[in-house]
């Protein structure tokens, strides 16, 4: 129980140290106000441009306008998207499913097709199926997503027509930018899973169990992969964060309307609001996520919550 | 062997904090590895110190030489005060105490040829002025542990367990210090192995005039090679006493149980022996019970041995004993 | 006197990647149903893994059992298929390690390892193996064990977890127990206590036990019979009280020596053997103890010794074994 309120603690400073980060991005390029304006800004006479810079608050000093910050952000106002033409909040929330799906369909894939095949290839090492799976994940972790991703629009959308190549809504849009945002962690996972578990063979535990005549099945899966699940359990969890920002990449590629994407637009555009929330909401995302792992690791291994 | 004392240890403790809150700022506790422990060291003997897991004689070894600091107490060396010396005086003195390890595997940096191990300390403590010199004075100590000059360019992990251990010792006794404390040096060796250093040890012992305080768990060998005996458990000294006086009258309960536990090689004296079990395990260091430290174990235990930790007192010539019932 | 396991012999190489390491060359021993068979020798004499050959625990690859016929009650061990082979680990023979801190599965609970045995390869129900388990957890001594069963192993100390494999061993069979050095990591007034327990049960229960260990104080006060290993040979083989008063081979005779006893203390020189026990890779001319040994001469240099009797009960594998 203490450790979970430690836990909690710790990431209770994490986000506000994500917090401070994302405020002070806005003073990054110098003075927000004429990155806002942008262009419009020539046409503007000083007053005009001195009274927005009031209005936004921008003439405070630093540690206000993070107080002010702080504040509205806590009650879900991130400012107002001047490209958009709504609050920055709305611009992310209704965006966020999207990449969330895509996400939890990457999360699946990858741990679904790892695990088995980690196992498989642990169980039976040097052998052909083993050097086919390292193959496999060698590839996947070299191979960089937006290569990936243009390589199957081309050969899966262009030449075989067998998928679409862009937009949401069906599931066979999910499928190509689904396996493009899996492929490195579905990679790392295989090698993770199978040295993890060709190291716990070794240990002497896995001899006592043998030694008591039960089947090999048995000590595959009940001894081996059990104790190998722990860090793979931690890697996973840590998969959260490239699969959340991995997604910039996937999403601008496939077209897909996440969160992601509406970040590199809004940066090109200097919607600094936007940018400010995107960025807030994955990191929140992100680091609670970590804690219900930490939570489901500890859970999991009887040595910390004994 | 003379009455000179060469070490004197006073109430010296070591205790290691237990970390708790946040970001581990908070002390929950203290392990006590070492609870207040006093003795002399007289030169040339060799004062073995004796016990099991959790009894901190490992720890009063590295705390006498200052590989910590201690929590409290003095460590007086020839006449000075340990405590009163600045860091820079520490590090010059250690080329008069000097520590052989137990684990010849982790001790020798692979990193490093024999030559260089051995030599080091000598160019360190600017013992020797040229590299000739240095030379000469590696291949000198080499075959004193009896190794060959040909080893001097080899790497560690070219060498058994017992040669490396070798090579420790030479290290070890490369600045003629005047101390030496041998921390289990023969316990991760072969039987036959185990012997060959001992003998090497005492050899060297009397060659090179050196006083030892030999630290190890096994009782038996303990008993050969040293002239007084001191028997530690849960961080304080349960008895001390010259080699023989111990093993003809030991006087505390955990001494006897201790001797009684240990396995003679001889059939028929064992199938013999009665034996004195104890119940139980050792406590928790950061938890010791109140009162005497082995009370929770001791088949003789009294009231007052829950209440009243025993005083640590000279019982006679030579023997001291920290026991209510003595 | 019932014979129960007789071992011909039994070869056992590991194939690397430095060259062939032969482990255990040829040994032949006999162990009689209810006797305890100690045996003895360092580092790398071959002495677990011969017993992890005798019931199919070697890692093949590397290893692989070369030689040899182990029978155990007239059958053929190593003729058994891998199936047969988990039944007879399961409920004939069992086995304990060294290490208890190692040795245990940490996310599994006490109970769980306990009755996994008895629920998969005896075929027990749930119910009755826990209740064996409890059962099994009393007679090893630890105290409330109804609450500990439900424990981890890192909830135990060192002692206790080696009462717990103990345990372990006997739920599968308490025929024959193979016993690793098991006191080995255990403080002295701990293993004084699982000494204790292991002589009393074998007296209980009438289990024939192979103790393996290095500790020649164990050895004499827990074996009826002992065979002293070197570079994966027997080289005696005799009872306890033969081997103790008078030891024919030079290197029982040398280990012997080198021990210190706390009953003699200064009165008993202590001699090492000198130089190293030989490389196990490749094949070796002579008798491997040869370079090391005091009374060799040039025949020992070149022709191997065969380990044969010399009195009754008492074999040597030596041209100049010690006469009495």
């Amino acid at each position: 129980m203490q450790y979970l309120i430690k836990r909690l603690l710790q990431t209770i400073i994490v986000v506000i140290g994500v917090s401070i980060f994302a405020f002070g991005m806005t003073f990054l390029t110098g003075d927000p106000t004429e990155v806002i304006l942008g262009d419009g800004a020539d046409r503007m006479s000083v007053e005009e441009i001195n009274e927005f810079r009031v209005k936004m608050g921008f003439d405070k000093p630093w540690y206000v306008q993070y107080f002010d910050f702080t504040w509205k952000a806590l009650n879900g106002d991130f400012g107002y998207s001047f490209i958009r033409h709504k609050p920055a909040y709305e611009v992310i929330t209704e965006r966020l499913p999207a990449t969330i799906q895509l996400a939890a369909v990457a999360l699946v894939i990858s741990t679904v097709i790892s695990i088995p095949l980690g196992v498989i290839s642990a169980t039976k090492p040097h052998t052909l199926i083993d050097f086919i799976v390292t193959m496999i994940a060698l590839v996947g972790q070299s191979v960089p997503s937006f290569w990936l991703g243009i390589i199957m629009i081309l050969i899966f959308g262009v030449y075989l027509k067998w998928l679409p190549i862009s937009g949401s809504g069906s599931w066979q849009q999910l499928i190509m930018p689904g396996i493009t945002l899996a492929a490195f962690s579905l990679a790392r996972n295989m090698r993770l899973t199978r040295s993890s578990m060709l190291d716990f063979f070794q240990k002497d535990f896995v001899r006592t169990a043998r030694s008591k005549g039960i089947s090999e099945n048995r000590v595959v899966y009940i001894h081996v992969l059990r104790n190998s699940l722990l860090p793979i359990v931690t890697a996973i969890g840590l998969q959260m964060g490239y699969l959340l920002g991995g997604s910039i990449i996937t999403e601008t590629i496939f077209g897909w309307p996440g969160v992601g994407r509406e970040i590199i637009s809004a940066i090109n555009s200097h919607d600094i609001f936007v940018v400010q929330a995107g960025v807030m909401m994955l990191a929140l995302i992100f680091t609670f996520v970590n804690l219900i792992v930490d939570f489901v690791y500890a859970w999991v291994d009887p040595r910390i919550h004994y | 062997m003379n009455k000179n004392i060469l070490l004197s240890i006073n109430k010296l403790k070591l205790y290691f904090p237990i970390r708790g809150g946040l970001i581990g700022s908070r002390i929950k506790g203290y392990i006590k590895a070492v609870d207040g422990v006093t003795f002399n060291i007289y030169e040339g003997e060799t004062l073995g110190l004796v016990g099991e897991s959790g009894s901190g004689k490992t720890t009063v070894g590295r705390t006498i030489i200052q590989l910590y600091n201690p929590t409290d107490g003095d460590v007086i060396f020839k006449g000075q005060n340990l405590k009163d010396l600045k860091p820079e005086e520490i590090r010059k003195s250690r080329r008069y105490m000097q520590i052989i390890f137990q684990d010849p595997y982790a001790s020798l940096n692979p990193q490093m040829r024999v030559s260089e191990i051995i030599g080091r300390p000598l160019r360190i403590h600017k013992l020797v002025t040229t590299k000739a010199e240095e030379t000469e004075r590696v291949n000198e100590i080499l075959n004193m542990v009896g190794l060959q000059n040909s080893y001097r360019d080899r790497y560690p992990h070219e060498f058994s367990g017992g040669q490396r251990q070798r090579i420790g010792i030479a290290r070890a006794l490369v600045t003629k210090p005047d101390f030496v404390v041998c921390d289990e040096p023969i316990s991760a060796l072969d039987v036959s192995i185990q012997a060959q250093v001992v003998n090497l040890l005492e050899r060297l012992q009397s060659e090179l005039k050196l006083t030892y305080l030999f630290i190890a768990h096994d009782l038996s060998m303990i008993r050969y090679l040293s002239t007084r005996v001191a028997v530690m458990y849960l961080g304080k000294i349960m008895e001390l006493a010259r080699s023989g006086d111990l093993y003809e009258n030991p006087l505390h309960p955990y001494t006897k149980a201790l001797l009684s536990a240990i396995p003679i090689p001889d059939p028929i004296l064992e199938k013999q022996q009665k034996r004195i079990l104890l119940e139980g395990d050792i406590p928790n260091p950061a938890n010791p019970p109140d009162g005497c430290n082995f009370c929770t174990r001791c088949p003789l235990a009294i009231e007052l041995c829950f209440k009243v930790e025993p005083e640590y007192r000279e019982v006679e010539d030579g023997h001291f004993c920290a026991c209510h019932l003595v | 006197m019932t014979l129960l396991l007789d071992v011909k012999k039994l070869e056992t190489k590991f194939f690397t990647v430095d060259g062939v390491v032969n482990a255990v060359n040829g040994i032949s021993y006999q162990v009689n149903a209810g006797e305890c068979l100690a045996i003895v020798g360092e580092s790398g004499c071959g002495k677990s893994v011969s017993v992890l050959s005798l019931i199919g625990l070697i890692q093949t690859p590397p290893g692989k059992v070369t030689n040899g016929e182990v029978l155990y009650k007239g059958q053929d061990l190593l003729k058994l298929s891998s199936d047969e082979l988990r039944k007879i680990r399961g409920t004939e023979i069992s086995m304990i390690f060294q290490d208890p801190m190692t040795s245990l599965n940490p996310v599994m609970r006490i109970g769980d390892q306990i009755t996994e045995g008895l629920i998969y390869s005896r075929g027990l129900s749930s119910k009755q193996a826990y209740d064996r388990a409890l059962n099994l957890l009393n007679q090893v001594g630890i105290p409330n064990a109804a609450d500990r069963i439900k424990e981890y192993p890192h909830q135990f100390s060192g002692g206790m977890r080696q009462r717990v494999m103990i345990a372990i061993a006997l739920a599968c069979s308490s025929d024959l127990i193979i016993a690793d050095e098991p006191t080995t990591a255990l403080d002295v007034t701990i293993q004084a206590q699982i000494l204790d327990l292991v002589k009393r049960l074998q007296k209980e229960l009438e289990t024939t036990l192979i103790w393996i260990s290095h500790d020649l104080g164990v050895v004499a006060g827990l074996a009826d019979r002992v065979n002293v290993m070197y570079a994966g040979y027997i080289v005696e083989t005799a009872t306890v009280n033969d081997l103790y008063s008078s030891p024919a081979h030079p290197y029982t005779h040398g280990l012997l020596n080198s021990v210190p006893r706390l009953d003699l203390g200064r009165k008993k020189q202590l001699h090492g053997i000198d130089g190293f026990p030989p490389n196990l890779i490749g094949e070796l001319a002579g008798c491997p103890f040869a370079p090391r040994c005091a009374y060799s001469d040039d025949r020992c240099l070149v022709e191997n010794p065969v380990l044969s009797l010399i009195e009754k009960d008492h074999g040597v594998a030596c041209w100049n074994w010690i006469k009495r």
